[in-house]
């Protein structure tokens, strides 16, 4: 006969339980967004960095060249590639830290 | 109202000419020597008195060579301790020419590309020159890693040579950014501050936790930096 009653208060303190533990986690998620915005905006910078120094050396290699637009659209592209290389490593490099 | 972003600007203090270049003694050349002779004199001061066990004031100085010491101990390893003087210097030029742009009337040169700008291609180079020196021809193993097949070279060669060269110039914005952005806002909050009269008390109460704010950023993004240059030096050291 004192079965439904202890269900009743297990079933409370479950809910106590799962209460404390999304409150927890909630905090947790908001601190790991922080962390994760800034991570966010450096790996955008590594990106556009690749880009735009690929798009210097096209530049200047056309003009010492006179191959007007051929290097400038090739480096731009191997730029693009060396941003997402960055990024990569740089996501690695959280690790040590 | 003047503009916020009037504060960044350039003025010359001594002109000077070299040869048709301009080489004049400006407000930002200004703000560089007072940072490098504060830092010069700080140390001389705290460090006057040197004891085994040290006091007060010479706990700070220490405290702060033994936090980067293990910086480079960690991030770049026993062997990378050779270049610890070059990474401290980084550390305090850059921390304390943030904090002194944070007083009124000064100037922050760590806001400006050309400055910053220098110091990371100051780190590329020495991170080539330590590279050839420690690894000889090793070294331009960077730019082709192990284990790639030959005929992929000419397009991995130029991939990573721009990736070695944009590394500066991702470090550069990333504190130019940072440094902008915080005295725009300081700058902005405060003309609110005087539009406002007297309801200007809520956002003087508001920018006074923003400069706080900007302090811990000050150091912080110098910080950064010098983890980044280590990170960035170590790779020069190691093989893949």
């Amino acid at each position: 006969m004192k079965k439904p009653q202890d269900i009743a208060s297990l079933d409370k303190k479950i809910d106590v339980f799962k209460k404390k533990r999304t409150a927890k986690q909630a905090q947790s998620v908001r601190e790991d967004s922080h962390q994760n915005a800034a991570k966010g905006f450096q790996m955008s910078i590594e990106l556009i960095a690749g880009v735009f120094i690929g798009f210097c050396i096209g530049y200047f290699l056309d003009l010492l060249f006179q191959t007007k637009p051929w290097l400038l659209a090739v480096f731009t592209v191997l730029g693009g590639a060396a941003g997402i290389l960055n990024i990569y490593k740089s996501s690695h490099e959280g690790e040590n830290i | 109202m003047s503009s916020p972003l009037e504060q960044f600007e350039i003025k010359p203090l001594i002109p000077l000419e070299f040869h048709g270049y301009n080489i004049s003694f400006s407000n930002s050349a200004l703000a560089m020597t007072i940072t490098s002779v504060f830092i010069v004199i700080l140390f001389a001061v705290l460090l006057r008195k040197r004891t085994i066990i040290p006091n007060l004031s010479q706990s700070v100085p220490e405290a702060l060579y033994e936090f980067i010491y293990n910086l480079v101990k960690t991030n770049v390893g026993k062997q990378g301790l050779k270049y610890f003087s070059f990474i401290f210097c980084l550390f305090l030029y850059i921390a304390f020419g943030n904090l002194f742009g944070l007083f009124p009337y000064s100037f922050t040169f760590t806001s400006h590309i050309a400055a910053v700008g220098f110091l990371s291609v100051l780190a590329l180079l020495f991170k080539i020159c330590v590279g050839i020196y420690n690894r000889k021809w090793g070294y331009l193993r960077t730019f082709l890693p192990k284990g790639i097949p030959y005929a992929l070279a000419p397009l991995v060669v130029p991939i990573e040579a721009i990736s070695l060269l944009s590394k500066p110039f991702s470090l550069t914005v990333r504190l130019v950014a940072n440094m902008t952005v915080g005295h725009i806002m300081l700058k902005i909050l405060g003309g609110f501050v005087v539009a406002l009269g007297i309801f200007g008390v809520v956002p003087l109460l508001f920018q006074s936790l923003i400069i706080i704010f900007e302090m811990f950023i000050a150091v912080l993004q110098a910080f950064i930096y010098t983890v980044l240059s280590c990170i960035y030096l170590g790779d020069a050291l190691h093989s893949h």
